[in-house]
């Protein structure tokens, strides 16, 4: 099926070819957000095989839940949701995985052990990803995927009112971490 | 005084960052006398601002094959054939009507196992046990509570062992052994 130069195209408009059938228009949104799905997925998963897996299986739910997906609603928070919750079921896998086993999370891959491992010359998000996932995720996806607060709230399947909770006690945390390295 | 309103001023800075709706009056007014409060909203501007421009530097790369993967995976679950993803749904659909089936027939079970069940064996410890079954008259609790015939005082429990025990034997003999020898042992 061809569907057209779709370079100039929004994705809310290559959602709705790619629900139509149009395989090229899902490429496309593949390629538009893989990058920044598998980094979302790397952190909640903080582990670079998992996260590359998570976001394989994020894209296949996507696509055969391409019927589901409501137009008009934001493309990106709906894909994000889809990888949360993917993640999250594969966390509880593992954490079930980890009461057997005892080994589940590589040191090496710890957002704190690569931030003592690196120099003084750390961008923001760096500094970020030492706060509580839970912080960290809320300034992500507002600052760093400029999802509005309901966008992320949807995301985060919660409302929007602990959503601006949560970035006002990130934005509290993070602001002291940075006067405490000035210091 | 003025430590208080900063306190309170610089909290609901924060908590306004994400508002669309224009500052009140009185913050206003505040924020032009103070500077402090002036430096602490410069401050969260400069803290949002930056989070917002190093995003992009802060994305961490994917494999180099990690498009092909996702592509691979797409074309697998699209040469699946049709009728399996039929069936499956076919079956998700199913379910619901499917359990309560089985929680209706589970319940009809329940009602009319024990009425089989006293059926073949008149004499077992539960029908006899301090006539149990003359007390319930309904089947299915006498089934749900066959448990608590057993809490009986010791002489009870042996004479009904006894009594199994002699029906046991009764049915044995009238089984196996020959009827001249059973007409004979009346």
């Amino acid at each position: 099926m061809t569907c057209g130069n779709q370079a100039d195209i929004d994705i809310e408009q290559l959602a709705a070819s790619a629900r139509v059938g149009c395989r090229e228009s899902f490429e496309q949104i593949v390629l538009h957000f893989e990058k920044r799905i598998f980094h979302f997925l790397l952190h909640m998963s903080r582990n670079r095989h998992d996260a590359e897996d998570l976001t394989q299986i994020t894209f296949l739910k996507a696509y055969r839940d391409l019927q589901s997906y409501a137009s008009g609603r934001s493309f990106g928070a709906w894909l994000f949701t889809i990888a949360k919750r993917t993640a999250l079921n594969h966390l509880r896998s593992a954490r079930r995985t980890e009461e057997l086993t005892g080994d589940f999370v590589s040191q090496a891959e710890m957002p704190s052990t690569a931030l003592e491992r690196s120099d003084g010359q750390k961008n923001i998000w760096e500094l970020a990803r030492t706060l509580k996932p839970h912080a960290y995720e809320v300034l992500w996806l507002r600052y760093g995927e400029g999802f509005s607060v309901a966008e992320t709230a949807r995301v985060m399947n919660t409302n929007q009112i602990r959503v601006r909770v949560l970035l006002h006690r990130a934005r509290a945390a993070l602001a002291k971490k940075l006067e405490r390295r000035k210091e | 005084m003025t430590m208080k309103l900063c306190w309170l001023c610089q909290k609901l800075i924060s908590r306004r960052s994400e508002a669309v709706e224009p500052a009140p009056a009185w913050l206003r007014h505040h924020l032009s006398r103070c500077e402090t409060c002036r430096e602490f909203r410069d401050g969260q501007r400069h803290l949002t601002l930056s989070l917002t421009e190093h995003a992009l530097a802060h994305v961490a790369s994917p494999s180099q094959f990690l498009h092909g993967k996702i592509m691979a995976a797409l074309d697998r679950d699209a040469a699946l054939p049709e009728s399996a993803n039929n069936v499956f749904a076919l079956w998700r659909r199913l379910a619901i009507p499917a359990f309560g089936v089985l929680v209706v027939l589970i319940i009809w079970l329940r009602n009319s196992l024990p009425q089989s069940h006293d059926a073949p064996f008149p004499m077992t410890t539960s029908s006899v046990a301090s006539g149990a079954s003359e007390k319930n008259s309904n089947a299915g609790e006498n089934f749900l509570t066959w448990g608590k015939n057993l809490n009986q005082p010791l002489e009870t429990e042996l004479y009904l062992v006894a009594s199994d025990a002699r029906t046991a034997l009764a049915s044995l003999t009238e089984t196996f052994l020959p009827r001249a020898y059973n007409a004979e042992a009346r």
